[in-house]
């Protein structure tokens, strides 16, 4: 499989802070990765490194160019949601897609026209008379009409309601992707997001924690969720974290056999964000 | 979808106009509105407001053409003026279509110079004053009137742009709308250049066709005028009009003005990539500090010269006529003035694209 992000070396610093500490990662084309960290821990900042927005040291090639001196190349094949509501304001929507359709050769206006169709953002409005949630939709709408081989995606969905949110995802999944589109999307809300992601990756304090396939995830992790005595004999095993459940405590193993552990108590997959935390927190 | 270079520099043009259509498109339509809707009352409501508006060229033409012309107004009756004229043949007209020059005698009750309304422009050049030297087609000619509206709008023309310029690299930073904008397919030197363009070509342009049509229909309004008071307008206005030479002037003194302008307006663009809160602070203060500075440890005003040169109001000098065209090299401050003006503005462009590259947040 083609690699289309490669970093060596990633490194930002802020001051004495790092705000990335030496990232190496490869994201493969055709998958779909969830960045996930806690706040602060450098993922707006790596996803805007890849994309040119800001400087850094280290290497990094998108698609084979270099996204800070050939921004503007990259971006005919790719395209990215960097935050919520930064669509030009005094623009209308019909003035937005004329200037899309005016210099991008990949977006296709009637794909935007019919996305659009079914929501309540008319042509003739001005963005800023529309509600967060529409200009969401707007900016959505906007990038899935763009026929690019990378789209990254920041938080995109910051502050909208449930439905929306899923609506969002689903849209996301069924109208754009392929398997020769990759998406990076950074979030918090782990668990709505968990089922469309092929890869995931955990930064904490600048740092890659984790770069796995779900698949991967499958097979090396476990969560084993013991109840009574077994929770105290199930701790005493060397485990990435724990947290407390009805009557007992989940502890979450990587590299256990499941055999080891079946007897012990349930065992399961653990949810990216129960995998998250217990990374992140250890036992809490 | 290939989108071909015109519609690329169209769309990127179109989202300008766009985004500042206030101040590059409707400030200078209702600008030359309100000017026409004057003159229309100035039609309507005949000999007063029309002496009146006379006295408001009189005016700006006497500062301007520092010649002191007094407009009389003769509506009444032929001979009510007691103006002592040349008899010219009824029906004949103008030998040469434009002016009549006349000398007035020495004891005669008349200002030094007169423009007859009624029957035919005249102008005197001052006797006393030996060093002018105004040629008659030149001191009889409209022009230098129509030519009024026209430094009108050219005034509003460069405040507006220097307001956009200042605020063309800033306020998508500032409402982080940059973000979206660079998840578009368009360098930082086509956004630039896009601006400069702009600011040089396209804003001026419609400021001038705006300006030119309002001439136009000042042009009519007067010969209506003229009309009203029973004169021949063809051969009291349009005769005294020279197409030609207003056009060149007007289209052409841009040229020349853009020309020495552009530094400045490349130093603007830089200040609105670079300011971090008001971008006019970052145009204008380290300007002062460099002149200031420059004074104090050298005692000498290189700066200041070569800023003077090349802001408008020194470019082209006091009058109208002359601000819009002959502020060319021989007129102006001169070869070396442009073309380190020239090279100073490539310098702040590529400042411009550089800083929008590398350090556009704020």
């Amino acid at each position: 499989m083609e690699t289309i992000v490669k970093t060596r070396n990633l490194t930002r610093r802020f001051g004495d802070q790092h705000a990335l500490d030496g990232v190496d990662l490869a994201i493969p084309s055709g998958s779909v990765v969830g960045l996930i960290g806690p706040n602060g821990a450098g993922k707006t900042t790596l996803l805007r490194s890849l994309l040119g927005l800001s400087g850094y040291d280290g290497e990094i090639e998108v698609l084979g160019y270099s996204p800070r001196s050939q921004r503007s190349q990259l971006m005919q094949d790719v395209c990215f949601i960097a935050d919520t509501a930064v669509l030009p304001r005094w623009m209308r929507v019909a003035q937005l897609l004329d200037y899309a359709s005016g210099v991008h050769p990949k977006f296709d206006r009637e794909k935007a026209e019919y996305f659009l169709a079914s929501t309540e953002v008319g042509p003739r409005r001005r963005i800023r008379d529309l509600s967060k949630g529409m200009m969401v939709q707007l900016h959505l709408a906007l990038v899935m009409a763009i026929d690019a081989r990378l789209l990254v995606l920041d938080e995109p969905t910051l502050g909208l309601d449930l439905l929306f949110r899923k609506r969002f995802y689903e849209q996301l999944i069924s109208d754009y992707y392929d398997q020769d589109r990759t998406i990076v999307i950074s979030t918090h809300q782990v668990d709505e997001v968990q089922h469309i992601l092929t890869d995931v990756m955990f930064i904490n304090h600048g740092k890659l924690v984790l770069s796995r396939s779900m698949l991967d995830i499958e097979e090396n992790f476990v969560q084993l969720n013991a109840v009574g005595e077994a929770a105290s004999k199930a701790l005493a095993i060397p485990h990435l974290g724990s947290h407390g459940i009805l009557g007992g405590r989940a502890v979450i193993y990587e590299g256990v056999s499941r055999e080891a552990l079946a007897p012990l108590g349930e065992l399961r997959t653990p949810s990216v964000s129960d995998l998250f935390v217990a990374m992140m927190g250890g036992d809490n | 979808m290939a989108i071909s270079r015109n519609q690329r520099v169209f769309t990127l043009v179109m989202r300008e106009l766009q985004e500042y259509r206030l101040s590059l498109v409707w400030t200078p339509l209702i600008a030359a509105g309100l000017v026409v809707f004057l003159m229309l009352l100035g039609v309507v409501f005949g000999a007063r407001i029309a002496a009146f508006s006379g006295g408001v060229w009189e005016m700006v033409v006497l500062q301007d053409l520092d010649v002191h012309p007094a407009i009389v107004i003769n509506v009444e009756d032929d001979s009510a003026g007691g103006l002592p004229e040349a008899p010219l043949p009824p029906g004949a007209p103008d030998p040469d279509g434009a002016l009549d020059v006349q000398s007035v005698p020495a004891d005669s009750a008349l200002p030094e110079e007169s423009w007859n309304f009624s029957r035919e422009w005249r102008f005197e050049p001052e006797r006393s004053d030996s060093e002018k030297s105004y040629e008659p087609e030149v001191a009889g000619s409209l022009n230098p009137l129509l030519a009024v509206p026209h430094l009108l709008l050219m005034v509003i023309l460069i405040i507006v742009t220097v307001n956009y310029l200042l605020g063309s690299m800033y306020n998508d930073r500032k409402d982080r709308s940059i973000l979206f904008w660079k998840s578009m397919p368009v360098s930082e030197w086509e956004e630039v250049l896009t601006r400069l363009g702009v600011a040089l070509i396209v804003a001026p342009a419609i400021y001038i066709g705006i300006s030119l049509l309002l001439q136009f229909l000042l042009l009519l309004l007067s010969m209506l005028m003229v009309w009203r008071l029973g004169a021949d307008p063809f051969v009291e206005v349009l005769a005294n009009v020279q197409m030609f030479e207003l056009f060149a002037r007007e289209v052409g003194g841009w040229v020349m003005t853009a020309l020495w302008i552009v530094p400045t307006y490349g130093w603007l663009l830089l200040a609105s990539s670079w300011a971090k809160r008001t971008p006019s602070f970052a145009a204008i203060v380290p300007m002062l500090v460099l002149l200031a500075g420059e004074q104090i440890i050298f005692g000498t005003d290189f700066v200041e010269d070569a800023v003077k040169n090349h802001l408008p109001y020194f470019i082209g000098g006091n009058s109208p006529e002359e601000f819009w065209f002959s502020m060319g090299v021989q007129a102006g401050p001169g070869w070396l003035s442009l073309v380190l003006g020239l090279v100073f503005a490539a310098a702040t462009l590529a400042g411009a694209v550089y800083l929008r590259r590398y350090r556009f947040e704020i």
